[in-house]
């Protein structure tokens, strides 16, 4: 196993009058090498706590994470950082990128970050632009170009740290149909390579690119789909039954 | 929109931005303060009755009193639209929620206002307790008998009152003048697209260089035929050529460092540099501002402490017969408590202007950093998501903060090395000439606004690490 997740909980305690709200009420899964995870739910249901713990941005109140055996929760403060960097990379929904840097700067930070030499930097750039299609544009500042490719920036700077997993947060969120079909074009041929994947979506569209679908709902997985041998197009109409179900209230455990 | 919201408006306007305005208004109170002593002087006549000489000391102060509005309406107006320019965004949401531009003239009428009648109120007050002691102080020093009181002059207080109601009806003026031309979707996106790298680096660089040997020239020549005239050009040219010299040389060292081979292997340095390119000439008109500030501080202060420092020499100089030649004061015309008086009341208003001029250079100082930290708080919260850790970036906004910092005051102390024959020349006027007062007063002064300003950018980072915080 890549990741285990066990009995996870996240209580939040509300800034005003103290009261407590179970975020996360014990969530456990696993995911195997060359996953690729679509977690669904509404808003509120939890999914963005769970990825913010499988991000280490924040600490658990209960349960473990276990990343290649590691667990989440023994990596110091002082190494978080470092680990989040080296282990874990991050496609967000608006992006993400710094205006201030050019597309090929924004991509290649992490391993400045790392202190990976030039060269190197320029090795791992070089495919991972050409695979994305923005070779063309890295010289060119993130106002610059559309938001399609705005985000493929955003997914090459995830992927070039060579990622044990990438998160991807509503990655297709703020995208028009035509950049976000090939934004999830780029993570299936990823996934293809043997990319391990957990990204959190409210869509079925994007969802259904997906391995296997975890349905998250007020802090718990209340449904799980797998697409096994189903094409894309067979498992989008699956999906839609589980959520209707999962919406009218009956709960189906897979 | 009925008129009765807008003073509700108003209120949640300065509450919100209490971390722009308290500073603001500490200042201008700070600015009455000072003013209402120096009134007090002018208004209370019975001190020039009961001194010897004290109609010397009633001019002095006079002459105080008319030249301090000439500097602190410019500067009051200046640090307002520091102020303003931290507020564009709240302002142009209101034209956006369909204020108008009288709805918008009227909340920044009473917000004025409201700030107009606290810091008339605080300054008049604190003046009113620390008035006794200076007058006291003043005559002690003067080696007077403290048998004269001070008292308080409604005139005084109204004199000083008039003058900052003007002061403050021009913010308001430069605040709907500004709102008016504020477009809210070009404010956003100016904020996204930085600077474009400026073309012309060298001969703007060529350009500020010449006009700061020219001022410096200039100082140099001066000798005893120096004018105010001359002075006035240098002033000119330094400060042009501070702000091309700062503007094209560092977007030129920037340029190199980010085509260079160590901007990819140090983290700190690929985050400042793209950071300050991203608004370098923005950047290099602050630095300039606050290195025009720091030299009319530090400029006041060689001038007061050499009128301080050099008085016994001058008094001893009165008992003797003068040097052929020498021009100014005739020091052998008045007796040397005259002299005395003259000299103490001179260092005493200096020290007042130096007051002022300090406590501008710290809150523009402060405004810079709390602007900046505000535009570097979305840069930081992205480069902490991809995994710039915590104790990096704290380093590398002090690095940045650091080397911003040390600009204006090399600039400044440069600038007043080089202004030190003009300075001589006008303390020759009142017939200061001593190298060892000259050089001593500069070293000191020198000294002591190093450690201001060093104080003033220990307590502005703290500003600006909270708010990237």
């Amino acid at each position: 196993m890549l990741l285990s997740v066990k009995e996870l909980t996240k209580e939040y305690t509300t800034r005003f009058g103290g009261r407590k709200v179970n975020a996360l009420r014990g969530v456990s899964f696993d995911v195997a090498h060359g996953e690729f995870i679509a977690v669904m739910g509404e808003s509120g249901s939890g999914k963005t706590t769970l990825l913010t713990l499988l991000a280490a941005l924040d600490r658990p109140t209960d349960g473990r994470i276990l990343l290649d055996g590691e667990d989440l929760a023994a990596v110091p403060g002082r190494a978080l950082s470092m680990f989040r960097r080296d282990r874990l990379g991050f496609i967000f929904q608006d992006c993400n990128l710094l205006d201030t840097l050019s597309l090929r700067e924004n991509i290649v930070f992490p391993l400045v970050l790392s202190g990976r030499p030039r060269a190197e930097m320029e090795a791992r750039l070089l495919p991972l632009a050409g695979q994305l299609g923005i070779t063309t544009l890295l010289e060119k500042y993130p106002y610059e170009v559309s938001g399609g490719e705005r985000q493929r920036a955003a997914a090459a700077r995830a992927l070039i740290v060579r990622p044990a997993l990438l998160l991807a947060d509503e990655p297709t969120g703020a995208l028009d149909s035509g950049s976000a079909a090939q934004l999830l074009g780029i993570l299936d041929a990823c996934n293809a390579e043997g990319q391990t994947i957990i990204m959190v979506t409210h869509s079925l569209e994007t969802a259904s690119h997906a391995s296997r679908v975890l349905f998250l709902r007020d802090g718990l997985i209340a449904d799980e789909a797998v697409r096994g041998a189903l094409t894309r197009t067979e498992f989008y109409p699956r999906l839609a039954t589980h959520l209707s179900t999962l919406q009218q209230g009956g709960v189906r455990l897979a | 929109m009925r008129n009765a919201h807008l003073p509700r408006l108003a209120l949640r306007g300065l509450y919100g931005s209490r971390k722009l305005y308290l500073p603001f208004v500490l200042t201008t109170s700070f600015m009455v303060l000072v003013y209402f002593v120096i009134a007090s002087f002018v208004y209370n006549p019975s001190f020039a009755q009961h001194i010897p000489n004290g109609g010397n000391i009633l001019l002095l102060m006079s002459v105080g009193y008319f030249l301090m509005p000439v500097v602190l309406v410019p500067l009051l107006l200046y640090i307002y639209s520091y102020l303003l320019k931290n507020r564009s965004r709240e302002l142009a949401l209101y034209a956006i929620l369909g204020l108008e531009r009288r709805h918008i003239a009227v909340i920044l009428l009473i917000e004025n206002s409201l700030c107009f009648a606290v810091c008339v109120l605080l300054g008049i007050g604190a003046g009113v307790l620390l008035c006794p002691l200076v007058f006291s102080g003043l005559l002690a020093a003067l080696g007077q008998p403290a048998g004269l009181m001070w008292t308080f002059s409604i005139n005084a207080a109204l004199g000083v009152a008039k003058v900052f109601a003007v002061c403050f009806a021009g913010l308001v003026v430069m605040g709907v003048w500004r709102a008016a031309h504020t477009q809210p979707a070009s404010l956003l996106r100016e904020q996204m697209q930085g600077e474009k790298p400026m073309r012309s680096r060298l001969p703007v660089a060529l350009l500020g260089a010449v006009c700061l040997i020219a001022a410096y020239t200039l100082s140099a020549t001066s000798g005893s035929g120096a004018t105010l005239t001359s002075f006035m050009i240098a002033l000119l040219l330094v400060i042009l050529g501070t702000y091309g010299v700062f503007t094209s040389v560092s977007a030129e060292v920037l340029l190199r460092i980010r085509r260079g081979a160590r901007f990819y292997a140090n983290p700190s340095i690929f985050v400042i540099v793209s950071g300050l390119q991203h608004r370098m000439r923005k950047n290099a008109a602050g630095l300039t501002n606050i290195c025009l500030f720091s030299c009319a501080a530090l400029f006041t202060l060689c001038c007061s402490f050499s009128v301080l420092f050099g008085q016994q020499t001058v008094i001893r100089q009165a008992g003797q017969s003068l040097p052929a030649g020498q021009v100014g004061l005739n020091t052998a015309a008045v007796g040397a408590e005259e002299i005395s008086l003259m000299f103490i009341t001179l260092a005493f208003l200096g020290v007042f202007f130096v007051l002022v001029f300090l406590a501008c250079t710290a809150l523009i100082l402060y405004y810079k950093q709390l602007t900046e930290g505000m535009e570097d708080a979305a840069r930081f919260r992205i480069l902490r998501a991809v995994g710039l850790s915590e104790p990096l970036a704290a380093r590398t906004a002090q690095k940045q903060l650091g080397v911003m910092f040390l600009l204006p005051l090399g600039g400044t102390l440069l600038h007043i090395a080089f202004a030190f024959p003009f300075f001589s020349t006008f303390m020759g006027l009142i017939s200061i000439s001593s190298p060892a007062v000259l050089i001593g007063s500069t070293a000191a002064a020198m000294l002591i606004f190093c450690a201001f300003y060093l104080f003033c950018y220990k307590v502005t980072t703290r500003a600006y690490l909270r708010a990237i915080a």
